[in-house]
């Protein structure tokens, strides 16, 4: 039989032998790799991001950074339309531009065919160039022109049923007609860009742009720039071009592409984080599943000291037990990969569910996870293998065949070090679980400013937006509708900023971005946002029509606007625009969030609506809630028969907002509950090894007359001490980590002492639960039964 | 074959050091059999783990086949023992996941002999010892006196120059205890030379020798077997 055989074989019998520390080994080691295994899944994917873009390292995208006073700043890919033909005229390097913009999600029509929400994007001809996006059937060329679209297979199959969609013609936002002149490919995952329907940006213009101004910050300009080319320098060179043009508080930079997915241009809040944080978990992990190996084996060799004597005595010398230990351990690694690798496959569909991803097989082909998961299997192989391995091979013969080893206290130091920083490990985890969760109940909670219980919205389009008024009258008659109110846009969309305003008393240098929105006199009540000061508009805008987008009547500030502007005493000033219209300030809103709380409250101007509405906003009563929401759409249904009424939820949408923190929060806690669980595991083995060494002192002691409450306790202190260790020093740790992490919040709960105290006497009461199972075996054990063996 | 010079071994812990051997001069000539005797403590075991190579002495020498190794390190300790001292204990140290043909076969595989060699050598040593027809089996499925028996050909299959005995009859009956006395008595005719440790008179008669150790010193050596008999 060769060695590799024999080896093999012998370390298979060791296995059966002590079944339940084998069990308990390649159990940790297999969750362990499966879990770390489906982080690295996660992180691939989210480092896979636009990497079907032929040219990826030469694109970058143009972003603005513009400085207003007081600190404000604001960092935007929107510049203005004519930067990228500039650039490419001017700059040598830059090989190809092109402008684009997103308008989200529209209504579109075919015959009786409509879905509201496609996704469509205006781009220049040089889109497709620049991207990698390929067209698949129809013109290339289609784009040129303003009335012709390029859809995605997406848009083909929900409109056109197996036929071809080229020449025919589909209505965006209830009036706009196009032709489809093509079908464009777009990925549905790993991408920062995505549409369903390309139209070209001409159609900017028929939305009142001018495509030649350089004073109006809209679509997104991307370059590809020449191989080789000096970016810095080049950024050097275009940075101060707006100025030039006439933005003065604004400088343009190069953003590179292969960051749009992880990096923001501010450089706050970067995605990348969590890829971090991610790899953070899976090493722990990795680190707790290989020191429970480590230990486990350790402690365990005690019972192997006769034979590793009797071997040296045969002649074996140290590397011929080095080599049957390291077979040994290896095999049990590999049982280990065996069963985490069908772990993987076992969890792969939950895992994709509570990461939102879809997680596919195909990223088994990547360079990195092949080298991620190398690196893993070949660390757990050195922590776990190598090791114990040397360490078992080590015990010197003359000394093994005496009878009882005499404990080590080296080495059992060595190994409680290796529970504390397990368990230090675990408690920053158990910590980190609690803040982050803390953090989410806090946003949740946090008084916003107005209230998004039972408020509902209906956004129109421009066939739908001139029966408003018919729409509003039926509404209003429901019983269960409390308000109803109209403006131009959802609050939760930023909008428009500006910062031409003028007002009474201002400091010719203070530079303040105020967001403008236009809404009814009803929209403070209907929302609940209180005001601070002054009144809401006056009636005789309700039903006043003007054709331009000009300001008109009279002006409601919020809170965070005055303070920017350092105006006081504001009822009754004049704010206007350009130093033109001069309109009286009449009330002051309460500030009131509707963006995400990472970020702060953004100076906010309301003007009266003087335009069809783009949304209504409604208060429903929460009784008969579901009954309310029929008649609405029953309503709708009678006027305007030819269009479906998509109503949307206030509550829901800020959930949303929140998605990716609370996804993310949720995959945390699973993962500290593995690490956790896998520790779990190790303290329990340990705990056996060390109560049998004990067997005879409890023996003694119980014949002496201690109870078994003392036993218990005797037994349990040591465990505690680790743990009560290992809490020292993980709070500092997770304090730490948790202080960068609320960084990423303009609004942060406080790190206070009771999550600290929690996730300290969790682990305690998890020892002492795990240890006490054994504990209390040995305490009620029979005390001649444990002298007999002496 | 042995000789040893003002051998001395001390233990050391924290707070005591004990004397275990004590100018210990000993010398086995080629083909003997020596019994070592004397009370429990004297440091018999010890004397015979420095003969043995698994131990290495605190002072004096060792002179083992004319060579010089009362120090050498582990590694070439190792070396010198493989396939020149086999080993019989009380307590047999059988390895309990191994047959007992593997246990048997186990210093043949250090020794990096070939797998047919291995094969006969080991099927030969179990036909003497009588316990080829339990080959297959594990050692707690076996008498004491079998497994001593196969303990003992596992210490003699490389064909060792010397072998070593630690109260060898100590864990078995009379009747079993005499066959194995009889195996080495065989095996030193053949002329392997053998040192045993024993507590037991009856044992010692086996020997041509008999040292006596007293708190680690020697206190008798040369006594015969028929000088003895003529005491007794």
């Amino acid at each position: 039989m060769s060695t590799f055989k024999r080896n093999l074989k012998l370390g298979w019998r060791n296995i059966l032998k002590n079944k339940f520390f084998s069990f308990l080994n390649i159990g940790g080691v297999a969750i362990g790799m499966a879990v770390t295994t489906l982080i690295l899944f996660w992180v691939v994917d989210e480092l896979n991001y636009d990497k079907y873009h032929k040219n990826l390292s030469q694109i970058y995208q143009v972003y603005e950074h513009q400085v207003y006073s007081d600190g404000q700043d604001l960092h935007t890919g929107c510049t203005p339309f004519p930067l990228s033909s500039e650039l490419k005229s001017t700059y040598p390097e830059v090989i190809n531009a092109s402008t684009y913009t997103f308008l989200g999600g529209q209504p579109v029509k075919y015959q009786n065919k409509e879905y509201k929400d496609i996704g469509l994007m205006l781009a220049d001809k040089e889109f497709t160039n620049l991207f990698s996006f390929e067209i698949t059937e129809g013109d290339a060329k289609a784009l040129e022109s303003p009335d012709q679209i390029m859809i995605t297979q997406k848009v083909v199959d929900l409109f056109f049923d197996g036929e071809s969609p080229i020449g025919k013609v589909l209505t965006v936002y209830g009036s706009y007609n196009f032709t489809v002149g093509a079908v464009i490919s777009c990925p549905e995952k790993n991408t920062s860009i995505t549409f369903d329907i390309l139209a070209s940006i001409k159609v900017a213009e028929a939305l009142g742009a001018d495509l030649t101004r350089w004073g109006n910050n809209w679509p997104f300009t991307s370059l590809l720039l020449e191989e080789g080319t000096n970016t810095d320098n080049l950024e050097s060179k275009i940075t101060g071009l707006l100025k030039e043009k006439g933005q003065e508080n604004t400088s343009l930079f190069l953003f590179p592409y292969t960051k749009m997915h992880l990096y923001n241009f501010s450089d706050k809040n970067n995605r990348i984080q969590y890829i971090y944080q991610f790899l953070a978990i899976a090493l722990i992990i990795v680190l707790i599943a290989s020191i429970n190996f480590v230990n486990s084996s350790t402690a365990s060799s005690e019972t192997r000291r006769p034979e590793v004597g009797i071997r040296k005595v045969l002649g074996a010398t140290k590397a011929n037990l080095t080599n049957q230990f390291f077979y040994e351990k290896g095999l049990m690694i590999a049982i280990s990969l065996v069963l985490g690798i069908i772990l993987v496959f076992a969890f792969m569909p939950l895992f994709s569910q509570l990461a939102d991803k879809k997680i596919s097989l195909s990223l088994l082909g990547n360079k990195y996870l092949i080298l991620m998961l190398f690196v893993m299997v070949a660390s757990i192989l050195v922590l776990s293998v190598a090791y114990p391995s040397i360490y078992i091979s080590s015990f010197a013969p003359a000394r093994v065949l005496k009878k009882a080893p005499k404990g080590n206290g080296s080495r059992f130091s060595f190994r409680s070090m290796l529970v504390v920083l397990q368990f230090t490990l675990s408690i920053v985890l158990v910590i980190c679980t609690i803040a982050v969760t803390t953090q989410l109940n806090f946003i949740n909670d946090y008084d916003l400013g107005y209230n998004q219980d039972n408020l509902i919205y209906i956004n129109l389009d421009e066939a739908t937006q001139t029966k408003h008024e018919a729409l509003s009258a039926e509404f209003k008659n429901i019983t269960g509708v409390v308000n109803l109110s109209k403006a131009d846009k959802l609050p939760f969309y930023g909008g428009n900023s500006s910062w031409g305003y003028d007002w009474q008393g201002k400091d010719p240098e203070n530079k303040v971005l105020i967001c403008i929105m236009r809404v009814d006199r009803n929209y403070f009540e209907t929302l609940g946002i209180q005001l601070a000061e002054g009144r809401s508009f006056s009636s005789i805008y309700d039903n006043m029509k003007t054709e331009d987008s000009d300001m008109t009547g009279e002006v409601i500030l919020n809170q965070e606007a005055l303070k920017r502007m350092k105006m006081e005493e504001p009822i009754g000033k004049t704010f206007g625009r350009n130093g033109q219209e001069k309109l009286p300030i009449v009330g002051v809103a309460k500030d009131f969030h509707f963006e995400s709380l990472k970020n702060g409250i953004e100076p906010m101007l309301m003007v009266p609506l003087t335009q069809d509405p783009d949304v209504l906003i409604l208060r429903i009563q929460p009784e008969n809630f579901t009954k309310t929401l029929a008649s609405i759409t029953s309503k709708w249904e009678e006027i305007i028969p030819d269009t479906s009424c998509e109503i949307g939820f206030f509550d829901q949408r800020l959930e949303r907002m929140y998605n990716s923190e609370k996804r993310i929060s949720g995959l945390f806690s699973y993962f500290s509950f593995v690490a956790i669980f896998i520790a779990c595991i190790g303290l329990f083995g340990l705990s056996v090894f060390a109560i049998e060494r004990k067997r005879k002192e409890i023996g003694i002691r119980k014949v002496n007359g201690s109870k078994v409450t003392q036993i218990l306790a005797m037994l349990n202190k040591d465990f505690i001490k680790w743990v009560v260790i290992s809490f020292l020093l993980a709070s500092p740790i997770a304090w730490y980590t948790m202080n960068q992490w609320l960084q990423n919040f303009a609004y942060k709960t406080t790190l206070d002492w009771w999550i600290f105290a929690l996730a300290g006497v969790l682990a305690i009461v998890i020892a002492v639960l795990t240890v006490s199972f054994q504990s209390y075996k040995a305490a009620v054990r029979n005390p001649v039964e444990a002298l007999r063996y002496e | 074959m042995i000789k040893t010079t003002d051998l001395t071994k001390v233990f050391r812990t924290d707070e005591i050091e004990t004397s275990a051997l004590n100018k210990v001069n000993v010398h086995v000539k080629k083909g003997e059999f020596v019994a070592i005797m004397g009370p429990s403590g004297c440091g018999k075991s010890t004397l015979l783990n420095i003969i043995g190579l698994l131990d290495n002495p605190s002072g004096g020498e060792y002179y083992f086949d004319g060579k010089q190794v009362g120090h050498l390190k582990e590694r070439n300790r190792t070396l010198l023992r493989k396939g020149n001292i086999g080993f019989v204990f009380q307590s047999f140290n059988l390895i309990d996941e191994l047959s007992v043909y593997e246990n048997v076969e186990l210093p043949l595989i250090y020794l990096k002999l070939k797998a047919r060699e291995r094969k006969e050598m080991v099927e030969k040593v179990l036909d003497r010892m009588k316990i080829s027809h339990r080959k297959k089996h594990f050692p707690q499925q076996l008498s004491g006196g079998q497994q001593q028996r196969v303990a003992i050909a596992r210490a003699v299959v490389a064909h060792p120059k010397l072998i070593l005995a630690d109260e060898p009859t100590g864990n078995l009956d009379s009747k079993n205890g005499t066959e194995v006395m009889n195996l080495l008595t065989e095996l030193n005719q053949e002329g392997t030379t053998i040192v045993m440790v024993t507590h037991s008179l009856r044992d010692s008669e086996y020997a041509h020798r008999i040292i006596n150790l007293f708190d680690g010193m020697v206190i008798t050596q040369e006594v015969k077997k028929e000088l003895r008999e003529m005491l007794l």
